[in-house]
């Protein structure tokens, strides 16, 4: 969906970071291992991948994959590339489709331009974000949905009594039994 | 405090720049979502973290258009034709040729458009509906009706946040539920509220 840069070139090598440097300014890592830092003056041009966490402060042109691991985009961070990790947290700008295997969180410095595939996702108050969101929240969401609706349907009952007036009304297809989003 | 069922008040919860407003209408859209089935929907406004929230409990699949700091708002009022418009529309929106939403957030967009840029956008987002779609919308029920420089939010299912919009407002140009469904030909109008200050909310089902 979304223009991207990409070459093949060799996977690069990228500095070892303190385990301290992570941590101040990111929860804690996802395992306890080791994790890679990409300064403020690194460009990167081609894919990443590993078995650690990352923190971005540079930038990043190409593809980066840690399935088992937390990808942190710093705020200072610039990546133009699709994103495969555990965890992803965004305080830069990302170009490039993001997945989630656990959760996304866009802080509120991130700007997100791409589409993000996560069970669960967070966006902070301020975050700018434009592409799409796939989320499936599992199967005791569906539930809570259902019983979410039920309780909206049951508050509007109860509000008809103020209920403003109605200058328009319509469709018999309200009464029918068909759904949104078919089935 | 809420005014009232559709009224627009300070929640004592939220932070001084947030509102709420409460609907009557979208519930009815609520409940009819399938959650078995993936929900597709268009936002066509920012990415807001109490929308993300209210439909992180749906399998779905969330597009954010980001269409109100769209330049076609600059453009409209340029020599710009229909056709020019409708093609600067559809790739602003980008959506895969496959998409096909069961709900579209209009939320108070369309008035932002002139009678030849709603054309134009009524044009680019046909090909994404199906016979079923549903949308949500504000529209007037006069002319002289004004639009604040707001975004909107799905706090709950009965209602909405809204928040003041930063940077300068765009013109408007208020259209009324006859006009609305002339331009907007892709969709009819079901069901319509009038609220307090005189906007009307609507619930319009796609006209394939």
């Amino acid at each position: 969906m979304f223009e991207k840069h990409r070459n093949s070139k060799p996977e690069p090598q990228i500095s070892k970071a303190p385990q301290d440097n992570f941590a101040a300014t990111a929860s804690p890592p996802v395992n306890s291992g080791r994790a890679a830092l990409i300064g403020p003056g690194i460009h990167i041009n081609g894919d990443i991948s590993g078995d650690e966490n990352l923190l971005i402060e540079g930038r990043v042109d190409g593809k980066i994959r840690l399935d088992l691991h937390e990808v942190e985009v710093g705020q200072g961070g610039r990546v133009n590339a699709d994103i495969t990790a555990k965890v992803i947290k965004i305080a830069g700008e990302v170009r490039g489709d993001i997945t989630g295997n656990e959760k996304v969180i866009i802080l509120r410095s991130g700007n997100v331009h791409g589409n993000i595939v996560a069970p669960r996702m967070t966006l902070e108050d301020g975050a700018i974000f434009k592409g799409s969101i796939d989320m499936d929240p599992g199967d005791s969401a569906k539930t809570n949905a259902s019983n979410a609706a039920k309780k909206a349907v049951e508050k509007t009952v109860e509000k008809v009594t103020e209920t403003p007036k109605v200058v328009a009304t319509g469709s018999a297809k309200e009464s029918k039994s068909y759904s949104l989003n078919g089935g | 405090m809420n005014t009232g069922a559709a009224g627009v008040g300070f929640s004592p919860v939220e932070p001084p720049m947030s509102r709420t407003q409460q609907t009557l209408l979208f519930p009815t859209l609520v409940k009819k979502i399938n959650p078995d089935r993936r929900l597709s929907v268009l936002e066509i406004g920012p990415a807001l973290p109490e929308t993300i929230e209210f439909f992180s409990q749906y399998k779905c699949r969330l597009h954010f258009a980001a269409m109100y700091t769209d330049p076609v708002l600059q453009m409209q009022s340029g020599e710009y034709t229909e056709a020019e418009l409708a093609k600067h529309i559809s790739q602003s929106l980008d959506f895969p040729k496959d998409t096909r939403f069961d709900l579209c957030l209009f939320w108070d967009f369309l008035n932002y458009l002139d009678d030849k840029a709603l054309r134009a956008f009524n044009t680019a987002i046909r090909p994404f509906l199906h016979k079923s779609t549903r949308a949500h919308a504000f529209t007037v029920r006069t002319l002289n009706t004004s639009f604040s420089n707001q975004q909107y939010g799905i706090a709950q299912a009965h209602m909405f946040s809204i928040r003041p919009r930063t940077g300068k407002q765009a013109r408007t140009t208020p259209h009324t539920q006859a006009i609305l469904v002339n331009l907007l030909s892709s969709f009819d109008i079901d069901q319509g509220m009038l609220l307090p200050d005189g906007r009307l909310e609507v619930l319009m089902t796609a006209s394939l």
